[in-house]
């Protein structure tokens, strides 16, 4: 660093301990190349124009062309160590402005002296213009500096020396000063601009106030003020009384340095820096800065309150005020991030809440209105089915309805499910209620007025077609053919039945292609499901106080609803129609052998009364050799697979799973001569050694067979059922002996095959067969037949099978099987020998 | 949009049928337009995000593909012109 | 309406919604509306590698236009009402009912 203007030293004691790249960037002014390259450098990154100042030429151009220095006063210069503060840096980022300021003091300088300059000020300050017309730093520094020495020597000292300056001459401060207006005379903002960004890169983080000017800005100034003398800065600078007064400042402002403990750190021209970064604001950007300072007071006053000087600071010698400030850096460092984040927060959060609440809770609700008013609905269950069943299952199975209390279309029917969630408070259900008859309003009106789905406006050339969810863009247009060419009646084989007579005119055709089935089941299906929703719409039980007339009105006209329906679904089940046998399968069984047909049995069952359920076994056990799951039971194997006639064991179990527990629950109550009469029909029309092989018949044989059997011990007059005569016994013993005689001979027949699988060695086989192979259904119908049979009967029975029993006691105990298998076998076969008294215990395994 | 009453003052990002906006909405409509105020638009590339500042931005409600609530925190921890990803994929109905 | 009153049903489930740009969000369903438009909660970009964008999001609101698919967890879902409201959907005498082809 060349000589100063003055001829001390304007390296720092400190900076010179410290060497280059700590505190104050000596190495700025190193080499015209440094300097150069850090400035674009900066200037990239501010994102500005600047301009590339050669600072060394700068330096020399002050040394030897302004000649000010003859021009000044050199006496006194004894003093500006005192002035300038030499021995004591201060001009850190915690400068002591109090303790500074005392040494001032203490120096019995009075203010007169310490301006003692004034007079001559405004020349060179003007000179200094003149010489460097160009240098942003020059304008720059030239206000703040109002000891004039700080103008016109070697600015690079006065970089230095500013903040000591500024902390006693200037108010850096105070609103009322409004430091932006000093230099609101600035000949274009261009160069403002640049200085000031130079300004701060330069400064480091040395420059502690630099960044409070910032705020106030240059705008204020330029707009409605106009800029303020030397002279009126001075005069008050007078006018204050002591040293405090040399800061003048607002109520506000003394309240808040009041509240300001010694703790309080001044914001580094870093700190600034990276909250003018995070801000989005380049630092050059001061306008747009101030601008959104100005925006928000709080934060303002904030960052003022974090740039308010130290205050309190007693005379503290330099060892202690290093330890100091040393502790305050590193306390800084842990706060600024959590400081800065936090004022961005608050910043954020005043931005976003400038506008808040422009949309008011009225707009929010009309908008929701305008969505409700779609969806509402006088019938939930039209437009809302799924939803609406799926609650009624989940809440029948004791969980919360999905969704409770969110949709309000649920509340416009079911206004006790709104109750039903009563958590918020008094106001929110009023709030519920209002909505709900808004909605209630809104359905009305609905109701009144048929759906448009076409509108003429005033002056609209034709109509415009409104698009709803309901009335979607048409993308395809195909004509309904059946609608236009044909009536209902012309094709009678798929009317629904809608306008066939209550008694069924039989369909000339009997419905064997597969499509005119899956259209019988729908048609059936929605039979059901009108069914099932007459049920839910079923008038309660318990009539309104003085309305019990209209009440049992309602609930004659629905019973007659509810037959008429269920007669119409009988028709269409076709139970009553003769079997074709020239034409192939009778109409039920159609429906039967396709799965969804077989779902729907348990849900029409539900509607029939036990004549129709006894006319359903009676259909389904004279026909059982045609019946698919009898037909091609016999053989199931995987390898069967693509046989397009083969019913699969999941069919079977669909079958078992669906079909066959409504008809079982009617067995379970039904009296001995209805089941000899369902045995005799059996025998009568099937092909008795053909049907047993199906799993479906042997369990239905199985039922029969126990409950006629549990008949005959007296356990129907446990149901209500008179004891059963001696005519209706031997009408079943008949039947039974019959059963009898036909499977004498065939009962290891009745075993399901083995199960062979493709590509399948024999030792796995053995045990696949035992694994997929189940014949628990066998043992039981065995076990079933065994009970009923005679002495003679049971030891045929037991010679013929005995060979199974013993196989499968053998495979269970030769541990071949894992015990879980194991077990099953004993079970099973225990199952038939428990009918004969005996136990599988008993059976000796020959060895 | 009922659904939509929730995001009003709120930041949000939206993800457009082609691009990507931020902002904060101000109000909504039944037909899911939305005013944006104080867009940014997220020109997302490998090289790192550009944001573009847009103003106040009224979106047509077709043209919007997804309106995320962004959580104010994540997002101030997070500098944006940092992430590195491949324009999404443009949304064609 | 029928997807709508579906898809209540899912309110509270976790769902992935595919869109029509082949991302995928994971998220709890909040709620639906007529359009199928979709709010999620907690959500999370399936790959959120490879589709970083909303990374900051929480929640959000997905237009109903833009879903390709929505991922459901079967438990949730009772296919037999399904078919059954589907029934009911196709024999409502609707403005729909006429412009759509009549399966035979």
């Amino acid at each position: 660093m060349g000589d100063s203007f003055f001829g001390f030293n304007t390296t720092l004691p400190r900076d010179r301990e410290r060497g280059h790249g700590e505190g104050f960037d000596d190495n700025f002014f190193s080499g015209p190349g440094d300097v150069n390259s850090k400035i674009s450098d900066y200037a990239a990154r501010a994102g500005e124009d600047l301009e590339i100042y050669d600072f060394n030429g700068l330096r020399q151009d002050l040394e030897e062309d302004d000649g000010l220095g003859d021009q000044l006063v050199e006496a006194n210069d004894d003093l500006n160590d005192i002035t300038f503060d030499v021995e004591v840096s201060k001009d850190g980022p915690d400068f002591d402005f109090v303790s500074n300021t005392e040494d001032f003091n203490n120096s019995r300088i009075s203010e007169n002296e310490a301006f003692f300059v004034k007079p001559k000020r405004t020349e060179p300050q003007q000179q200094f213009r003149q010489a460097q017309p160009q240098s942003g730093f020059g304008n720059y520094w030239a206000p703040p500096g109002n000891n004039y020495e700080d103008n016109s020597m070697n600015f690079q000292s006065s970089l230095h020396r500013a903040p000591a300056a500024g902390g006693r001459g200037m108010d850096d401060n105070s609103p009322s000063m409004v430091p932006g207006s000093i230099w609101g005379d600035f000949s274009s903002p261009r160069v403002q601009d640049q200085s000031y960004a130079a300004a701060i890169h330069s400064q480091g983080n040395k420059q502690p106030y630099l960044n409070q000017q910032q705020p106030y800005g240059q705008p204020t100034g330029a707009g409605h003020q106009r800029p303020k003398t030397f002279e009126e800065i001075e005069a008050e600078l007078h006018r204050t009384a002591g040293y405090h007064g040399q800061m003048p400042m607002g109520d506000a402002q003394a309240a808040m340095m009041a509240n300001q403990g010694p703790g309080k750190k001044m914001l580094t021209m870093a700190e600034v820096e990276a909250a003018l970064l995070a801000q989005g604001v380049p630092p050059g950007a001061n306008g747009q800065f101030q601008q959104q300072s100005m925006q928000q007071p709080p934060q303002q006053q904030q960052q003022q309150q974090q740039q308010q000087p130290p205050y309190g600071y007693g005379n503290v010698d330099p060892a202690q005020m290093m330890a100091l400030r040393q502790q305050q850096e590193l306390m800084e460092q842990m706060s600024v991030e959590k400081e800065l984040k936090r004022r961005e927060q608050l910043r954020q959060m005043a931005e976003k809440s400038r506008y808040d609440k422009l949309m008011t809770t009225r707009d929010k609700d009309f908008i929701n209105r305008i969505q409700l008013q779609q969806l509402a609905s006088g019938d939930p269950f039209a437009d809302d089915f799924y939803y609406q069943v799926f609650s009624a299952i989940r809440q029948r199975a004791g969980l919360p309805p999905p969704g409770a209390n969110k949709d309000p279309m649920m509340e416009v029917k079911n206004k006790d499910a709104g109750d039903r969630n009563k958590r918020g408070n008094r106001r929110e259900e009023n709030a519920v209620h209002k909505m709900q008859q808004q909605l209630q309003r809104i359905v009305n009106d609905a109701k009144r007025r048929p759906k448009q789905s076409q509108l003429s406006l005033e002056g609209a050339l034709g109509k415009i077609t409104s698009h709803t969810v309901r009335n979607p863009r048409q993308l395809l247009q195909v004509s309904d053919r059946k609608a236009s060419t044909q009536s209902a009646q012309d094709s009678p084989e798929l009317s629904s039945g809608d306008n066939a007579p209550k008694v069924s005119t039989p369909p000339r055709k009997i419905v064997n292609d597969r499509k005119k089935v899956l259209r019988l089941v729908e048609d059936l299906y929605m039979s059901v499901l009108n069914l099932e929703q007459l049920r839910r719409d079923a008038p309660s039980p318990v009539a309104r106080a003085g309305f019990e007339k209209e009440h049992q009105e309602s609930i004659d006209r629905w019973n007659e609803d509810y037959a008429e329906a269920i007669n119409k679904m009988w028709t269409e089940l076709r139970i009553d129609q003769a079997t074709d046998y020239t034409q192939g399968h009778h109409p039920f069984l159609s429906i039967l052998s396709v799965p969804k047909g077989k779902k729907l049995i348990p849900r029409i069952a539900r509607h029939c009364s036990p004549e129709k359920i006894y006319a359903i076994l009676k259909l389904i056990v004279t026909n059982f050799d045609t019946l698919k799951v009898c037909q091609m039971a016999t053989t199931n194997s995987p390898t069967h697979k693509d046989q397009p006639d083969f019913i699969s064991l999941e069919d079977v179990e669909l079958f078992m799973n669906t079909v066959v527990p409504p008809l079982l629950a009617y067995v379970a109550e039904a009296p001995l001569s209805t089941l000899s009469e369902l045995l005799r029909l059996m025998m009568l029309r099937n092909d008795v050694l053909y049907v047993v092989k199906s799993k479906v018949a042997l369990s239905l044989l199985t039922m029969f067979l126990s409950r006629a059997e549990i008949l005959k011990q007296g356990g129907g007059t446990l149901q209500g059922l008179p004891p059963c005569s001696p005519e209706e016994i031997a009408e079943w013993e008949t039947a039974y002996q019959q059963l009898y005689e036909r499977l004498n001979e065939h009962f290891l027949s009745l075993f399901p095959p083995p199960v062979i699988l493709p590509g399948d060695n024999q030792a796995i086989n053995a045990v696949h067969l035992a694994n997929n192979a189940d014949d628990t259904y066998v043992w039981q119908f065995l076990a079933a037949i065994a009970v009923g049979a005679s002495m003679e009967q049971q030891h045929s029975l037991v010679t013929e099978v005995r060979d199974r029993v013993m196989e499968d006691i053998v495979m269970a105990s030769s541990n071949r099987l894992p015990e879980e298998q194991a077990a099953h076998k004993i079970a099973n076969v225990n199952l038939f020998l428990h009918a004969l008294g005996l136990d599988a215990s008993q059976v000796t395994v020959p060895v | 949009m009922s659904l939509l009453n929730g995001f009003v003052d709120k930041l949000v990002s939206v993800i457009t049928l082609d691009g990507r906006v931020l902002g904060t909405t101000r109000g909504v409509d039944s037909a899911g337009n939305i005013i944006l105020e104080k867009c940014h638009e997220r020109v997302f590339s490998s090289d790192g995000t550009e944001v573009v500042p847009l103003g106040l931005y009224v979106i047509r409600g077709d043209s919007i593909g997804i309106i995320g609530q962004i959580d104010t925190d994540a997002e101030t921890e997070m500098n944006i012109e940092e992430l590195r990803a491949e324009p999404l994929p443009a949304i064609s109905l | 309406m029928l997807f709508y009153s579906f898809f209540k049903t899912l309110v509270d489930q976790t769902v992935t919604i595919e869109l029509k740009n082949d991302l995928a969000i994971t998220g709890t369903l909040v709620s639906v509306d007529q359009f199928l438009n979709i709010k999620l909660d907690n959500i999370k970009v399936v790959d959120e590698a490879r589709y970083p964008h909303m990374i900051t999001v929480k929640n959000c609101f997905i237009r109903g236009s833009v879903v390709r698919y929505v991922q459901l967890p079967s438990q949730a879902v009772d296919t037999a009402l399904l078919q059954d409201a589907a029934r009911r959907e196709a024999a409502q005498p609707s403005t729909v009912q006429q412009a759509n082809v009549r399966v035979k």
